[in-house]
C-alpha cells in the first residue's frame, strides 16, 4: 500500500510539474533539482548505519527503489512545484499558506516513505524533521534566488 | 556523521592535486559561456557523480567500489564529487570550440568517454577509487551516458538562453 501510494504521488508530482504555467528559468529547474538530489542522497547516507545510526534502508530492493526515487525524485519536483508557486503568488497570505503546505507535505511524504518501511527510524529523532524541511526549503530558495540573480545580471528577462 | 580521512596520504592528495590541476586550467581558459550556464553545469557534473554513486551502493548490487579510505562517507568523498565539476566545463569548453557535427560528435563523446576512463584508472592508481567487482569498462559505459546527456542539457540551455535574449 505505501510502496503504491509513493509511485502514485510521485506520477502525480511529476504531471503536476509538466502542466503547470512555469514561472522558474529551466537553470533554475535544474540547478534546484540536481542540487537538492545531491545534498539529500549524501545527508541520507551520512544517516544509515555505515555513518551513524539515525535510521537503516530497507534491504528488500523495491523498497530500496522507493526510498531513491523519494530523495532524487519526489522531494526536488515537490520543492520546484513550491518555488514556482512562490513565484505565481503574489499575496504575503497565499505565499505563507504554500509555505505551511510544502513543508506539511515534505513531512508528509517522508511518515509515508517510514511507512512503506523504505527505511526505518533507529537513533533518529522525530524532531529533527522539523528543522531538516525547514533547510531544505531555505537552500532551495537561495539556490533559485542565487541563479535569477546570476541569469538577470547577463541580462536575461524571466 | 560525515568522518575525517584515517590518514592523510595518497589518495587525498591525488583528489586535492586533480581538483586544483583541472580548476586551474578551467580558470586560465578565456571565458565561453555565461557564469550562470558554467554554475548550473557544474551543479548538473558533480550532482550526477553523486546521484550515481548513491543508486549504486544498495542491496541489489553490493561493494562495487570504495571511494577514499573507509567504506564511509567521508568529507574527501564529497570533494570526489565536486572534482568532477571542472573537467565537466572542461568538456563543454573543448565541445564549444571544436563545434563538431554529425558523426564527429560520435567521435567526439567517444575520445571523450575514452580520456575519462583513462583518468578514473590514474585516479585508482592514485587509491581514490578502489575498484572491488566494479570493471574500469563499466565506467565507459557510464561515461558514454552521461556525457551525451550533459551536452544535450547544454545545448538546451544555450538555446533557450538565446532563445530569449
Amino acid at each position: 500500500m505505501g510502496v503504491v501510494s509513493i509511485l502514485a504521488i510521485m506520477l502525480l508530482l511529476l504531471v503536476a510539474f509538466a502542466v503547470v504555467r512555469h514561472h522558474l528559468h529551466p537553470q533554475e529547474v535544474v540547478t534546484v533539482w540536481f542540487a537538492c538530489a545531491a545534498v539529500l542522497a549524501t545527508a541520507f547516507d551520512a544517516c544509515t548505519p555505515r555513518n551513524s545510526n539515525y535510521f537503516k534502508l530497507s534491504d528488500e530492493p523495491h523498497l530500496f527503489l522507493v526510498e531513491r526515487i523519494l530523495e532524487v525524485v519526489m522531494i526536488p519536483v515537490l520543492l520546484l512545484l513550491y518555488l514556482n508557486l512562490m513565484l505565481w503568488i503574489q499575496s504575503r497570505t497565499g505565499k505563507v499558506a504554500a509555505t505551511v503546505g510544502c513543508y506539511a507535505l515534505l513531512l508528509g511524504l517522508e511518515a509515508l516513505g517510514a511507512a512503506s518501511q523504505a527505511f526505518c527510524y533507529v537513533q533518529y529523532q522525530r524532531w529533527w524533521s522539523l528543522i531538516l524541511w525547514a533547510v531544505v526549503m531555505l537552500m532551495a530558495t537561495a539556490i533559485q534566488k542565487g541563479i535569477r540573480g546570476l541569469l538577470r545580471r547577463e541580462g536575461v528577462t524571466i | 556523521m560525515i568522518f575525517l580521512p584515517e590518514r592523510f596520504d595518497l589518495n587525498e592528495w591525488t583528489v586535492i592535486a586533480f581538483f586544483l590541476l583541472t580548476l586551474i586550467i578551467a580558470l586560465r581558459l578565456p571565458p565561453r559561456f555565461p557564469l550562470s550556464i558554467i554554475v548550473t553545469m557544474a551543479v548538473f557534473s558533480a550532482a550526477t557523480a553523486r546521484i550515481f554513486d548513491h543508486a549504486l551502493a544498495g542491496p541489489v548490487v553490493k561493494d562495487l567500489y570504495d571511494i577514499m579510505d573507509l567504506n564511509k562517507i567521508e568529507w574527501f568523498d564529497l570533494l570526489t564529487y565536486l572534482m568532477f565539476a571542472p573537467p565537466g566545463y572542461l568538456f563543454l569548453y573543448a565541445y564549444e570550440k571544436w563545434q563538431p557535427k554529425g558523426l564527429q560528435i560520435v567521435a567526439f563523446l567517444l575520445a571523450t568517454a575514452l580520456l575519462a576512463t583513462g583518468i578514473e584508472w590514474l585516479l585508482h592508481l592514485g587509491r581514490v577509487f578502489t575498484h572491488k567487482t566494479w570493471k574500469l569498462e563499466y565506467s565507459f559505459l557510464v561515461y558514454l551516458f552521461v556525457q551525451p546527456l550533459t551536452l544535450r542539457l547544454f545545448v538546451y540551455l544555450k538555446r533557450y538562453q538565446w532563445k530569449e535574449d
